[in-house]
């Protein structure tokens, strides 16, 4: 029988380049993932900050089109009644409000159509938090908004399948009801000072500050950065001025005849802080009159804080706005009877010139996020963003004068 | 009788098993060997020819996006004010003398060609009629740019100055010519610490913001965020290795919401600053920005060091000049990016 030694040459050969083959194929194969992962990862971020961007532009949308129009009145929610306390997350709202006082709509995402609270099934979700204002207490509240889902009708390899992407939540909160630190003139009266009795609590190392650096003041180009007053060693903690955020803005500009105006003040708030801000500012003012004491300030601005929305009068309903600064002369008149000094019509004839029922200055906090397709449980990326924005003379087709960001900034998580 | 016929008998060797491939068999199984390991290694070094391409693309491409990146989030957040300062630069310095201070290696021999052998930040229309960045140059130094922004990083995201621009460095140490590390062309992103920005004022070509010295601060050092880093980055500034080309192109937006390039204006535009203030075109704040970033591959940024350090002995026949011979080898190992940001902030 014929019998052939096996010959394994050649298979070896060819076992030994098949295994190269396979190398390069695994190895290519490896950095493909790679690749895929990291590209991946870059499309999450994207994605968020698109959704960040996206949930700025609505909450820019829809400030301009409820608060446009020149007879428009906005405010925050406190001023319908929502009392100072920690747990209140929607107190500093902002609400858009007719000239009759008719209510139009909150400014942050997932709001209910009249009351100041999300909708049913909305979660929340803070946008004003503790790296803004530290812990939440009484005139220091967090601020949420509704968290929006971002739904797409198909799936990739699940057809018909609709799956959660992503979120968004905005809040948009009024600058015009807090006290600018910043006030470039011309302004009508004085520049609003701040009020407090004692140096060493958050308002009076604000306003200390504030005097002494006065000439660095116009250099400041947002809140935050007033924690560089002075250079080069600061004055300013940020908890001191995450305990003035809802209370102090930089700057508030106001349209007022045809041009911008800074130094004014929209009295649609229950801000105690501000209130007082209010009454001192009358005490610097020339013209005035015998001044207010501090502690008449101190303890007036605590009572306009609790009773300004109960408050009715003509032109004031019962937990909705000033619709002119005419009711508010008239409140005062409770605080500040004529018999007696100051009393209201002194103070008004002071500080009527600066008071207004709208603001003009907002700031848009917005978030989105990126989830995975397959797990919506899964935040694959958040991201934060802020814009100030200003309302300007400049007139917008059918939505009244047009807004502009003026300032922008991406936000840390910490930030918030 | 006759005999039976018997079958052959195996010769001794067969028989014990210890025969061998006859020369034919063997130059058979050698010439099959050859043919398959040759169809092998080719396929195999097509393989590896496409995962360097491969890798080197993917390379190119995260430097570019890690680069827009930032760019896009320093110009979505850039900011200014209605006054007299340049809240924005955009500089091409085209001459070795200009780059003085600036942390650059400026050899005697070839390198990025100067004063004019790299200059076209607007170049010609193409057959369509339209220009584009992407076939621009910007000069020796690429654009020097620099502007204010809010950065994340900065714990706050408070208003920092932000400077990019590109150095022709070894990869480490001071950039001087004893220096035997490999040297590479990269960008560097300062951002500029919130404290000194206030403190040094918005005006981005103030002389505040100038360097005094051409040697960085090492990687290691804590004065990467000082006010000199605006001029001469320092190394832990590094943004992307092996970015041969950098500029930018920069727009207004007219009444119409058309875009209008205000940056370059002309072919020979090397420099825009823009005054927060100003209304006239060649100083107004832009609205719109084109960035433009031109990659090497390693494999490219290693032959070039080669060419640039003389280990390449002499200039190819093929190419008249020098700026021509170097010119080709970047072109020949580079991709180019562009991406369009919009600036989200305007002053009052």
């Amino acid at each position: 029988m014929k019998h052939r030694p096996p010959s394994g040459f050649a298979l070896v050969i060819t076992l030994v380049l098949l295994a190269l083959l396979v190398l390069a194929v695994f190895a290519l194969s490896a950095l493909t993932k790679v690749s895929s992962e990291t590209s991946l990862t870059g499309v999450y971020q994207a994605q968020a900050r698109q959704n960040a961007l996206l949930a700025l532009n609505v909450g820019l949308g829809e400030l301009q089109r409820h608060a446009g129009d020149d007879t428009r009145i906005t405010g925050m929610a406190g001023i319908t009644g929502i009392a100072p306390l920690a747990s209140n997350s929607t107190r500093h709202w902002c609400g858009v409000w007719r000239s009759d006082g008719s209510f139009v709509a909150w400014l942050a995402s997932g709001a209910q159509p009249v009351a100041a609270a999300l909708q049913s099934g909305v979660p929340a979700f803070e946008l004003v938090s503790s790296g803004s204002v530290g812990a939440a207490s009484s005139n220091s509240e967090h601020v949420i908004a509704g968290k929006i889902p971002l739904p797409i009708a198909e799936t990739p390899g699940a057809p018909g399948r609709v799956a959660t992407v992503g979120n968004y939540a905005y809040v948009v909160c009024d600058e015009g009801i807090k006290t600018p630190a910043h006030s470039p003139p011309p302004v009508p009266v004085v520049p609003p000072v701040i009020y407090s009795a004692s140096t060493g609590n958050a308002q009076g190392r604000l306003r200390d500050a504030l005097v002494t650096y006065a000439a660095s003041t116009p250099r400041v180009l947002s809140y935050e950065q007033l924690a560089l007053l002075p250079t080069p060693a600061a004055a300013l903690t940020p908890s001191t001025l995450q305990d003035n955020f809802h209370h102090t803005t930089l700057t508030s500009r106001f349209v007022s005849g045809g041009q911008l105006t800074a130094g004014m003040f929209n009295v649609n708030t229950t801000s105690a802080i501000g209130l007082r801000n209010l009454l001192q500012t009358y005490n610097t003012a020339p013209g005035a009159g015998t001044p207010i004491t501090s502690a008449v300030v101190s303890a007036r601005g605590t009572t306009m804080q609790n009773g300004l929305a109960a408050y009715t009068a003509a032109g004031k309903r019962a937990n909705g706005p000033f619709i002119s600064t005419a009711p508010f002369a008239t409140y005062l008149a409770t605080l500040f009877p004529i018999a007696g000094s100051p009393n209201f019509t002194q103070i008004m004839t002071v500080i009527g010139p600066m008071l207004t029922v709208r603001s003009d200055t907002f700031r848009i906090r917005a978030y989105g996020d990126a989830l995975n397709p397959t797990d919506s449980a899964k935040v694959e990326s958040a991201v934060y963003c802020e814009a100030i924005v200003q309302r300007t003379p400049e007139p917008m087709p059918d939505f009244g004068r047009r807004f502009v960001i003026t300032y922008f900034r991406w936000l840390g998580p910490d930030d918030i | 009788m006759k005999r039976p016929i018997t079958s052959r008998a195996p010769s001794p060797r067969r028989s014990l098993g210890v025969g061998g491939f006859t020369l034919l068999e063997l130059l058979v199984a050698v010439t099959i060997t050859l043919i398959l390991a040759g169809l092998m290694l080719r396929v195999t070094g097509s393989l590896l020819n496409f995962w360097r391409r491969s890798q080197a693309d993917h390379t190119q491409a995260i430097t570019a996006k890690q680069v827009f990146d930032y760019l896009e989030q320093d110009f979505q957040s850039a900011c200014f004010r209605r006054d007299n300062s340049r809240w924005l630069a955009a500089d091409i310095i085209d001459s070795p003398a200009g780059l003085a201070n600036h942390g650059w290696l400026i050899s005697p021999g070839v390198m990025k060609p100067a004063n004019g052998g790299s200059l076209s930040p607007l170049p010609p229309q193409d057959a369509n009629g339209s220009r584009s960045p992407a076939s621009a140059r910007f000069g020796l130094s690429g654009v020097w740019l620099r502007f204010v922004a809010t950065n994340v990083e900065s714990g706050g995201s408070l208003p920092a100055i932000v400077a990019y621009q590109l150095a022709r460095r070894p990869v480490t140490g001071d950039p001087g010519p004893t220096n035997p590390a490999p040297v590479r062309y990269s960008l560097y992103r300062s951002a500029i610490s919130n404290s000194e920005t206030f403190g040094n004022g918005y005006d981005v070509t103030a002389a505040n913001y100038a360097s005094t010295s051409n040697s960085p601060s090492s990687a290691g050092s804590s004065l990467y965020r000082t006010a000199r880093n605006v001029m001469n980055p320092s190394h832990a500034n590094l943004l992307a290795s092996n970015v041969v080309d950098f500029g930018c192109w920069l727009y207004v937006r007219n009444p119409d919401s058309t875009l209008q390039r205000i940056y370059p204006s002309a072919a020979g535009d090397i420099s825009h600053q823009a005054v927060g203030s100003s209304l006239a075109l060649d100083s107004r704040y832009p609205a719109v920005v084109d960035v433009m970033l031109r990659i090497l591959t390693e494999e490219g940024a290693s032959l070039l060091d080669a060419i640039e350090s003389s280990r390449v002995p002499s200039r190819p026949p093929d190419y008249s000049t020098d700026a021509a011979w170097w010119w080709a080898v970047v072109e020949a190992n580079s991709r180019v990016f562009v991406r369009r940001i919009e600036i989200k902030g305007t002053a009052l």
